[in-house]
């Protein structure tokens, strides 16, 4: 499809242009900064009349009682997360917040200033940073134990917790004076698992595609419902891909699961293709089995719906258009939150508006009538994997002996086939899931998966 | 066209709706103050229950600070 290209260069400009623009935004937003930072030293020390400027070892605010700013008038500390532990990241970026102290080490309030953690993971925010109003530099900050997570949040969490503590203990003894307890500060390795089972996954997805086995291509399917679905509720999202573009990276020691997955997503889509939305996308692999149910029998299946080429070719693109969106809106706010869109989210967390959870029940419902709706109309992630998925060196390539027998385009679940005049197949690369079904339904085994494939489009 | 080719067209297109709406919400939360809260302003219940003909107690909506 020569409107590939096309698509590929305006993506890639977009992408560029959102980087620089992110990159000249954060130096200028160093005024207003200091802006935000007024208001909330005003929000954790609200009794306080007069405050200090930013200032001293660690960096903080002071706030008084009266305008006389002497030491009989302190009230209390403010300090910025970020300015006493800028180490501690969040699943995003960086939690920016204020956090209130009295002279006696306990804290006031807590005031968020900035996050680019997903709105639907956080959404209630001033629940969790309400348990650590009057918690103290000797108390200890164990998550799980003296203080609840969000649910589903944990790195999040984790991450607010520690910087909170951090930053408490740190002004306490060094500006206040105070005793205070042993501060837990051991990054705890996270568990290796995160690493070595989404390789196994991606290996037995690769072994499916290369083998065209359909059992192989089902249990990588199954696994990555199980693990990234289920236990990690977590798959590649056009969040991933907004962040990527704003640069913000959580801290490897705290998410591997994070680099294990977009690395080898990014690897295996750039060798072979659509390997994770083909063998190990979780949501893709729940409306195959919502499709499958209910087209297994031919006697008693529902009949297969297909839209007039021309029709199905145009609102292809509609994934290429929320794809733009999502990366144009993040870009603007600076915020890859605005990407969270995919009813992947609202299914495996159960957390969304209403939007949200109506857009699910559609596409669920939609999955009924035609296979896989919301990847081949809808999926930013998709989208984006496709037009890597064109420049992969191993490709399903047509042989010599093809006696034009149409099965392949017939057999191929998503139309990615078609018959050119010649009638020959022409295989649409971004849209082929790597199923193997042409390789395996060919009658003279003139499909195959080679490399180096040179394909007119 | 097809019956069933126009139902597939409206539900891609209130598909994409939906979609732009839930990025449409994204962006709102976003730019909304991260700590913010929904305040009710109390006055204006207060007064809307006078107007009914009912004492803030009837009403039962707050309790009346000592």
């Amino acid at each position: 499809m020569k409107n590939y290209r096309l698509i590929s260069l305006i993506f890639l400009m977009t992408f560029t242009a959102g980087a620089c623009f992110h990159v000249l935004r954060e130096l200028r937003s160093k005024a207003k900064d200091v802006q935000r930072e007024t208001q909330a030293i005003k929000a954790v020390l609200p009794d306080a009349q007069n405050f200090s400027e930013k200032g001293g070892n660690p960096p903080h605010y002071k706030g008084y009682q009266t305008s006389a700013n002497t030491e009989k008038d302190l009230l209390g500390l403010a300090f910025v997360t970020t300015d006493l532990a800028p180490e501690i990241r969040g699943y995003a970026g960086p939690i920016k917040m204020m956090v209130g102290m009295d002279r006696k080490g306990s804290i006031t309030k807590i005031h968020v200033i900035s996050h680019s953690e997903t709105p639907s993971y956080v959404f209630d925010l001033d629940t969790f940073l309400d348990q650590f109003r009057s918690r103290g530099v000797k108390d200890s900050f164990v998550l799980g134990r003296d203080i609840d997570g969000i649910s589903r949040a944990t790195i999040s969490s984790e991450a607010m917790t520690r910087a909170v503590e951090k930053g408490l203990k740190l002004a306490g003894h060094q500006v206040l004076g105070l005793e205070t307890s042993v501060l837990l500060l051991e990054e705890k390795p996270s568990p290796i698992e995160q690493i070595i089972i989404p390789l196994i996954l991606f290996g037995i997805a690769v072994l499916g595609v290369v083998s065209h086995n359909t059992i192989i291509r089902w249990t990588a399917l199954a696994g990555g419902f199980l693990y990234f679905g289920i236990i990690k509720s977590t798959m590649v999202s056009v969040v991933h891909i907004a962040n990527i573009c704003l640069g913000k990276f959580p801290a490897f020691i705290q998410s591997p699961l994070w680099y294990a997955l977009i690395g080898l997503t990014l690897f295996t889509t750039l060798i072979w293709g659509m390997v994770f939305c083909g063998s190990l996308c979780p949501f893709a692999g729940v409306e195959e089995v919502i499709y499958n149910i209910f087209h297994k029998s031919k006697k008693r299946g529902l009949k297969k719906i297909e839209l007039a080429e021309k029709l199905d070719r145009r609102a292809r693109h509609l994934k290429y258009l929320v794809l733009l969106s999502a990366l144009i809106v993040s870009v603007l706010l600076g915020n890859a939150s605005a990407a969270s869109i995919e009813p992947f989210l609202t299914l495996f967390t159960q957390k969304a508006t209403r939007l949200g959870w109506t857009l699910l029940i559609l596409m669920l419902f939609a999955a009924i009538f035609y296979f896989r709706f919301w990847c081949k109309y809808l999926c930013p992630v998709g989208a984006c994997l496709g037009l890597m998925a064109r420049m992969s060196p191993f490709k399903i390539k047509l042989g010599k002996n093809c006696i034009h027998c149409d099965i392949c385009e017939r057999i191929c679940p998503t139309q990615a086939i078609r018959m050119n005049e010649e009638k020959l197949p022409v295989i649409d690369y971004p849209e082929c899931i790597l199923c193997g079904k042409c390789v395996q339904k060919c009658p003279k085994q003139s499909l195959s998966l080679r490399g180096f494939a040179h394909e007119k489009e | 066209m097809k019956k069933s080719e126009k139902y597939i067209i409206i539900l891609i297109g209130v598909a994409t709706v939906i979609v732009m709406g839930v990025i449409y919400e994204n962006t709102l939360s976003v730019l909304r103050p991260p700590s913010a809260k929904i305040m009710i302003d109390v006055e204006k219940v207060k007064k809307e229950i006078r107007q009914a003909g009912l004492a803030p107690q009837e009403g039962m909506h707050w309790k009346e600070l000592p």
